[in-house]
C-alpha cells in the first residue's frame, strides 16, 4: 500500500484533514484504531462554539472560532442546530447588581463577532423574562443574559468528512491501529506500520508523510519516533451525564462546588449535563465515570434546577480532552490552543503532529495542516472546506414532502433530515427493497430499517455498534434492548454473516452501551439493565463469563 | 502571549466604559429580538408544570406489556419514547397523546414501571401549547 | 380480616396465594400491575445444573441439578431452604400451577414427566435448557423441523433461528436436527403482540393454518414465533395444529413477551378462580412490634391480616430500589446478594463491566430464613411476614438460577408459614 500522506487517527482533525488533503488532490490514507469519533471528539459536548471564554485572553481567537463557525454551519447545515444558553447571574457574585451588567457587557463584546456564526445580539433578561421560558430555575438573581452557541452530531461529523474524502481518491481504514513509524536512511519518514483489530500480522504502509491526529493519545503516536519534538499534553477526563429527556430547550450555565462552570444542556431528544476536567493519567482505552464525577456534576446544576434529581439518568460519555500543555493557566482557558508540530527539526522530516484545538475550530486546523503538508509535497492547491457542503449538506428537504413521498411520520422524516440533510431521500428509497424497510427499529430515535442498511452499505460500518455513531442505535433509555437484536439480523443480512458472527455483533453494542450505562446504574436504570441481562442471557445461551459467584 | 491578554482586556474595558458613559445614549434592543427568533427553530419556553410531573414520564424500560391493551397495529410502548422526548416535536404527537390518555387507566395496570401515561400525553400537550404560543 | 395477605401478582404471589387457598385460607391478594413473570419467555426454569451450559448433564435427574445448585450456591433460596424441601415444594407449585393454568390451556407437561435439560428453541435461536414450559413450547426432539417465518415479523428471524438451533455447537443434546426456515406470506406487520391478537381471530388462524399446511410438508414438527394467539391462544394453536397434523412448536419469546403476556392473564384468571380476594397497589406498612399488623392501600385503605407474604418481585417491579444504597421497598427490608451484605455503594463496584457476567448487585433481596421469613441482621424481622420470589436475594432471574422454580417453591413454603 502506498500513499503520499498517511493521517493518524479518525477525529474530528484527522477526518477533517483527510477531506482537506483529498479535495487538493493529494494522496491520502487514514488509519483509525476503532471507530470514527471514538476519542475526544465523540465524547464532547458536540458545540461548534465560538469561544466567549477566549475574550479574556485573546480576542483573536474569539474572532477565529467564531468565522470557523459559521463555515460549519453552512457546509453541514443539516447536522448543526442552535444551543441557546442561559447564564443566570446569581446574587451571591462578588460585584453585586453590577455582575448582570458585567456580564451584559461581556456579550455586548461577543456580539461583534456573532455576525460570522449568524448570531443576534444576545439579551439580558430580567428575572421574570428568565423565569417565563425557564420556570424550573430556582435561586436568587439579579437576571440573566443569554448567548448563542451552535452543536453538531460529532459522530457523523466525522463519518462525512471521511465519506467526502473518500469519494475523492482517499482510502480510509478504520479498525487499523497505527504501531510504528518507518523511516529512511537521513531519519525521514517513509511510511507506517500497521495492524487491523484481530489480525497479528502487522502491514507496511509507504508514505512521504505522516500526520499525527491522535487527540489526545498525541503524546504516545509522537512516541513512536525517538527523533520527535516534544509533544505534551495536559490531559483532563471530561464526563457528561445523558437524561433521557430533552428537558429544556435552554441550556443552562451552574457554578460546582469547586467555582467551576458546569452547565445542562438539550442534545436532540436528552440532555446532558457537563462537564468534569481533571486530570488523567490512566488508559486511555479503558475509560468510566466514577461515582465522584456523576456526584459532582448532579449536585452542580441541582443548586440551580433542583428538579432534576428526579430525572432519570441513562448513560454517561466519557473522553479525555486533547489539551496542549502549559497553555494559558486556567484549566479551561487551556483548551483552545492548537499546533501543528513539524517534526523535521527534530530529526523526522515528514512527521507532523496537529495537538490540541478544538471540535469547533476542526476544519481551520485542518487547513492549516494541510497548508504545511502541502508546502512539503509541493501542492500549490487551496483548502476549498470551507465553501464545498458535506455530503447531505447542499439542501434541506422539506419533511412533509418527505412524509409524503414514503411511508414515514413527522418525527421519523425530521430526524432523517437532520442526519442525511439532501440525501434523505436516497437513505429513504432503500426501503422499497424489502417489506420491512419502513418498520421502525429502536422506537427511541427512531430508527427506521432502510436507515440502517443505508449506514450499513455507505457509512462506512465495521462493526454493530459502529451505528450507534451513525444514526444514534442504542442510545436511547433502553440501552439497545429493542433495536439492537433487529439491527444485529439486518447487518448480518447485509453483510452476509453467519449466526455466530452476528451473535457477537450484538454482544459487542450491548456491551459499549451497558458500559456507558454502568455509572449510573441506579433507580429505573439498573431496572432496564436488568431487563438487558435477563433477556438476552437467558434466550441466548450467551457463556456467562464467571458463573459461580 | 501578554499582548494578546492586554488587548483582550482593553477591548473588555472600553466596552465597558462605553456602556457606563454613553448609558442614556446608547440604543437599547432589548430581549425583543432574541426571544423572538426563538419561534423560528421551534425553541418554545419550558411549560410552566414540567418539572414537577416530568420524571416520571420517563420511567419505561420499553417492556412492551402496554402494546397487549392497544389494538394489533397500535404500539404505546413505542409512543412514550417518541414526540415526549422533545419539546420541539410534541405537536407531532398530539394524536398518539389522545389516543394514550384513552389507553391510561388500562396501561396503569399492568405497567411494571409505573409510567404515567397520563402525565406523558400531559407532557406532549403542555409542550405542544407553548410551542404553539411561540409562533402566535 | 384476612387469613394471609399476598403483596405481588407475579407467579411467586399467585403461587403463595393459590397455595393459601387449597389450605382453606382467607386469602387477599395485592397487585399494583404486572411484572417479570409477564416478561417471561414461556420456559420454566426449575433445575438446571451450574457449571458451563456447553457441557449440559442430561443424564442427571431434576433431584440431582437441585441439589448441585443447593450446593454450589450457598445463598441461593435452593440452598437456604435445603435441596429437599425445595424439590417437595417445586413439586407442589406445580402441581398448583399446572391445575391453575388449565382453562387457559397453559398447562406445562405433567411433573412426573419432567426432564432436566430439554432443549427448547428460543427467538433469538439457542437451544436453551428447561426443564419445562407452558404448553406450546415443547422441546425439539429431532428429525427435520421447519422454521417458519411470517413474512413482516421483524421481531422474528427464522434464518437465525434455524441455523443457531442446528448449529448450536452441543453435541451432548444428541440429536440430529434438521431445521429448515419456511417463509410465509401471511400479512402482519404487526408487532408480536399485535399478530397475536390478529390470529386470536380463528378466521385468521386458519387462514394462516391452510397456508403453512402447503409449505411444510413432510416435516416431523413446525417451529413458529410465539404469536399464535394472546386471549385465545388455546384455540389458535389447536386450529394451527389440527391443519398441520404435526406438532407445531413455539420458540421462546423474546420482548415483548406473548407467552410472558399469556402467563400473567393465566394467573390472574386462576386467582379470581379460586376465590383470591384483589386488592390493588400497597404503599405501606403498620407494625407493633414484632408483627405487621395491616398494610396500607393506595386509597388510604387499611388491610388486616394475620400473616403477610411480601412477593413484590426485583427491579423491574419495583419490589427492591437501588439509589447507590439498596432496600426493599415497602417495609425497607436491608438487601444481602449472592455475594453477601451489600454496601452501600456505587454501581461500577456492583455491577461487572460486561453484562454477562455475574454482577452481584443483580441478585439483591431480602435475607430468609428456611421459612421464607425475612432476616435483618440475623433476626427475623416480623413473626408473621414471609417473602416468596424475586424478592428474595442471592440468586439472578438469569439463565441458569431457576427464577420460576424459585417462584414456586418460596411461594408453597412462604404460604406454608403463614398459615402455620
Ligand atoms: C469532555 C469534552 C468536551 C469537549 N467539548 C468540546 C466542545 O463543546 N466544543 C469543542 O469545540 N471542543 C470540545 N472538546 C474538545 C474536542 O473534542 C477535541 O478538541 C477534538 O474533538 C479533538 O479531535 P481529534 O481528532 O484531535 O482527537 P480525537 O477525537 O481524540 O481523535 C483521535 C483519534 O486517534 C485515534 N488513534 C489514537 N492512536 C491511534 C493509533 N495508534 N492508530 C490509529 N488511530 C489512533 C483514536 O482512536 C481517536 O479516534 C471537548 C473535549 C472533551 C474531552
Ligand atoms: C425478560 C425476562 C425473562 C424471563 N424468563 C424466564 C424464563 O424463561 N424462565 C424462568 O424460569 N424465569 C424467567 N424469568 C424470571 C421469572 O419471570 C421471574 O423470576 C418470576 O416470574 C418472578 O416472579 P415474582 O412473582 O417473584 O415477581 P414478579 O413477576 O416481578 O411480580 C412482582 C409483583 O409484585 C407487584 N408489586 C410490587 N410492589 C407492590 C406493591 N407495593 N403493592 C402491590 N403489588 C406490588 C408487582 O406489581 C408484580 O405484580 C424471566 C424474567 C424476565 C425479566
Ligand atoms: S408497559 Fe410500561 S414500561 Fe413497559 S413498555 Fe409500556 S410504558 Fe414502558
Amino acid at each position: 500500500m502506498k500513499t503520499d500522506v498517511l493521517v493518524i487517527g479518525g477525529g474530528s482533525n484527522g477526518t477533517g484533514l483527510a477531506r482537506d488533503l483529498a479535495k487538493r488532490g493529494v494522496k491520502v490514507m487514514l488509519c483509525e484504531m476503532g471507530d470514527f469519533a471514538r476519542g475526544a471528539t465523540g465524547a464532547s459536548s458536540a458545540m461548534i462554539h465560538g469561544g466567549p471564554r477566549y475574550l479574556l485572553n485573546d480576542v483573536e481567537t474569539t474572532k477565529h472560532s467564531c468565522v470557523d463557525s459559521g463555515y460549519i454551519q453552512k457546509i453541514a447545515q443539516h447536522l448543526v442546530f442552535r444551543i441557546p444558553f442561559l447564564v443566570p447571574v446569581p446574587k451571591s457574585f462578588p460585584y453585586g447588581r453590577a455582575s448582570l451588567l458585567l456580564h451584559d457587557v461581556y456579550f455586548d463584546v461577543y456580539d461583534r463577532y456573532s455576525p460570522y456564526k449568524n448570531g443576534i445580539p444576545h439579551a439580558k433578561l430580567s428575572v421574570e423574562e428568565m423565569l417565563r421560558i425557564e420556570p424550573g430555575l430556582v435561586g436568587d438573581f439579579w437576571g440573566g443574559v443569554t448567548l448563542d452557541e451552535w452543536g453538531i452530531d460529532p459522530g457523523r461529523l466525522c463519518v462525512l468528512n471521511a465519506i467526502d474524502a473518500v469519494a475523492h481518491g482517499a482510502t480510509v481504514a478504520t479498525y487499523t491501529e497505527v504501531v510504528g513509524i518507518t523511516r529512511g536512511s537521513n531519519g525521514e519518514v517513509t511510511g507506517a506500520r500497521v495492524r487491523r483489530r484481530g489480525e497479528a500480522t502487522v502491514q507496511e504502509i509507504e508514505a512521504k508523510v505522516v500526520v499525527n491526529c491522535g487527540g489526545p493519545w498525541a503524546e504516545k503516536l509522537a512516541g513512536l519516533t525517538p527523533d520527535s519534538a516534544k509533544v505534551k499534553l495536559r490531559p483532563g477526563k471530561g464526563v457528561h451525564l445523558v437524561y433521557e429527556k430533552r428537558l429544556t430547550n435552554f441550556a443552562v450555565i451552574c457554578n460546582a462546588v469547586d467555582g467551576r462552570e458546569v452547565f445542562v444542556m438539550p442534545y436532540l431528544n436528552e440532555s446532558w449535563i457537563g462537564t468534569t476536567d481533571d486530570d488523567f493519567y490512566g488508559d486511555l482505552n479503558d475509560l468510566s465515570a466514577t461515582h465522584d464525577e456523576v456526584a459532582y456534576l448532579r449536585e452542580a446544576v441541582e443548586h440551580v434546577l433542583p428538579d432534576i434529581k428526579h430525572q432519570r439518568l441513562i448513560s454517561t460519555r466519557v473522553g479525555v480532552r486533547n489539551t496542549m500543555h502549559g497553555w494559558g493557566v486556567h484549566e479551561d482557558v487551556l483548551s483552545r490552543g492548537y499546533r501543528i508540530i513539524d517534526h523535521t527539526a527534530a530529526g523526522t522530516p515528514g512527521f507532523y503532529s496537529l495537538v490540541g484545538g478544538k471540535l469547533a475550530s476542526y476544519r481551520i486546523q485542518a487547513e492549516e495542516a494541510a497548508d504545511a503538508v502541502c508546502v512539503r509535497l509541493g501542492v500549490a492547491a487551496r483548502c476549498t472546506t470551507h465553501e464545498d457542503y458535506l455530503p447531505g449538506g447542499d439542501a434541506i428537504p422539506d419533511e412533509v414532502e418527505l412524509t409524503r413521498a414514503y411511508p414515514i411520520d413527522r418525527l421519523t422524516a425530521r430526524r432523517l433530515v437532520h442526519r442525511h440533510g439532501a440525501l434523505a431521500s436516497r437513505v429513504l428509497d432503500i426501503g422499497r427493497e424489502t417489506a420491512t424497510g419502513y418498520a421502525v427499529v429502536d422506537p427511541a430515535e427512531p430508527v427506521l430499517e432502510c436507515e440502517l442498511r443505508y449506514c450499513i452499505r455507505h457509512e462506512m460500518v465495521k462493526r454493530l455498534s459502529d451505528l450507534t455513531m451513525r444514526c444514534r442505535l442504542g442510545v436511547g433509555a433502553d440501552q439497545g434492548m429493542r433495536g439492537g437484536l433487529r439491527a444485529a439480523q439486518v447487518f448480518a443480512e447485509e453483510r452476509g454473516l453467519d449466526t455466530t458472527s452476528m451473535r457477537e455483533e450484538l454482544m459487542g453494542l450491548l456491551r459499549s452501551r451497558w458500559r456507558a450505562a454502568r455509572p449510573v446504574m441506579t433507580g429505573q436504570q439498573l431496572a432496564q439493565a436488568e431487563l438487558v441481562m435477563t433477556q438476552y442471557t437467558g434466550l441466548w445461551q450467551l457463556p456467562t463469563l464467571n458463573p459461580v459467584a | 502571549m501578554m499582548m494578546r491578554w492586554f488587548k483582550a482586556r482593553m477591548v473588555l474595558g472600553t466596552a465597558l466604559l462605553r456602556r457606563v458613559l454613553l448609558a442614556p445614549v446608547l440604543p437599547d434592543h432589548g430581549p425583543k429580538p432574541w426571544l423572538g427568533k426563538l419561534a423560528n427553530e421551534d425553541l418554545a419556553a419550558v411549560p410552566k408544570e414540567l418539572w414537577s410531573y416530568v420524571g416520571g414520564t420517563s420511567r419505561c424500560i420499553g417492556c412492551g406489556l402496554c402494546d397487549s391493551v392497544a389494538l394489533p397495529h397500535e404500539a404505546p410502548s413505542q409512543w412514550i419514547t417518541r414526540e415526549a422526548r422533545e419539546p420541539s416535536t410534541a405537536n407531532l404527537g398530539l394524536e398518539r397523546a389522545e389516543r394514550l390518555e384513552e389507553l391510561a387507566r388500562e396501561i396503569a395496570a399492568i405497567c411494571p414501571a409505573r409510567v404515567p401515561v397520563e402525565d406523558v400525553a400531559r407532557l406532549i400537550r403542555a409542550n405542544a401549547e407553548t410551542l404553539a404560543q411561540l409562533k402566535r | 380480616m384476612f387469613d394471609v395477605l399476598v403483596i405481588g401478582g407475579g407467579l411467586a404471589g399467585v403461587t403463595a396465594a393459590l397455595e393459601a387457598r387449597a389450605c382453606g385460607a382467607r386469602v387477599a391478594l395485592a397487585q399494583r400491575s404486572w411484572g417479570a413473570t409477564a416478561m417471561s419467555t414461556g420456559a420454566l426454569d426449575i433445575a438446571f445444573a451450574p457449571g458451563s451450559p456447553s457441557e449440559p448433564t442430561v443424564a442427571r435427574s431434576i433431584e440431582g441439578h437441585i441439589y448441585a445448585i443447593a450446593a454450589s450456591r450457598a445463598r441461593h433460596p435452593y440452598a437456604v431452604v435445603g435441596s429437599g424441601s425445595a424439590l417437595l415444594a417445586i413439586a407442589d407449585g406445580m402441581k398448583l400451577l399446572s391445575s391453575a393454568l388449565e382453562p387457559s390451556g397453559l398447562t406445562p407437561r405433567p411433573w412426573e414427566a419432567i426432564q432436566p435439560n430439554q432443549p427448547y428453541v428460543s427467538s433469538l435461536g439457542a437451544l436453551v435448557p428447561a426443564a419445562s414450559a407452558l404448553a406450546s413450547h415443547g422441546p425439539v426432539t429431532g428429525g427435520s423441523v421447519a422454521c417458519v417465518q411470517l413474512a413482516g415479523d421483524t421481531h422474528f428471524d427464522a434464518k437465525h433461528v434455524a441455523k443457531a438451533a442446528v448449529h448450536d455447537g452441543r453435541t451432548s443434546w444428541g440429536r440430529a436436527l434438521d431445521i429448515e426456515p419456511v417463509m410465509l406470506r401471511f400479512d402482519g406487520s404487526l408487532p408480536p403482540i399485535g399478530l397475536a391478537q390478529r390470529l386470536d381471530d380463528l378466521g385468521a388462524a386458519h387462514e394462516l393454518a391452510s397456508e403453512l399446511k402447503a409449505v411444510v410438508a413432510g416435516v416431523s414438527a413446525v417451529i413458529m414465533p410465539p404469536v399464535l394467539g394472546l386471549a385465545r391462544h388455546r384455540e389458535t394453536l389447536a386450529t394451527v395444529q389440527d391443519a398441520v397434523g404435526v406438532p407445531v412448536i413455539e420458540a421462546l419469546a423474546h420482548l415483548p413477551s406473548v407467552p410472558g403476556v399469556r402467563l400473567q392473564r393465566a394467573l390472574g384468571q386462576a386467582l379470581r378462580a379460586a376465590g383470591v380476594v384483589l386488592v390493588g397497589e400497597v404503599v405501606g406498612a403498620e407494625t407493633s412490634g414484632e408483627r405487621v399488623v395491616a398494610v396500607q392501600g393506595k386509597g388510604g385503605e387499611r388491610l388486616p391480616a394475620k400473616a403477610f407474604v411480601l412477593a413484590s418481585g426485583r427491579f423491574i417491579s419495583g419490589g427492591v430500589v437501588f439509589d447507590f444504597g439498596c432496600r426493599e421497598a415497602l417495609f425497607g427490608l436491608p438487601t444481602v446478594t449472592e455475594l453477601g451484605a451489600l454496601e452501600k455503594d456505587a454501581p461500577q463496584n456492583i455491577v461487572r463491566a460486561d453484562p454477562r457476567e455475574s454482577h452481584p448487585l443483580m441478585t439483591a433481596g431480602v435475607q430468609v430464613n428456611a421459612s421464607m421469613q425475612p432476616i435483618v441482621e440475623g433476626r427475623i424481622a416480623f413473626a408473621n411476614l414471609f417473602a416468596a420470589g424475586m424478592v428474595v436475594g442471592g440468586f439472578a432471574s438469569r439463565f441458569a438460577l431457576c427464577a420460576d422454580g424459585v417462584a414456586l417453591a418460596t411461594g408453597v413454603i412462604a404460604a406454608r408459614g403463614a398459615l402455620a
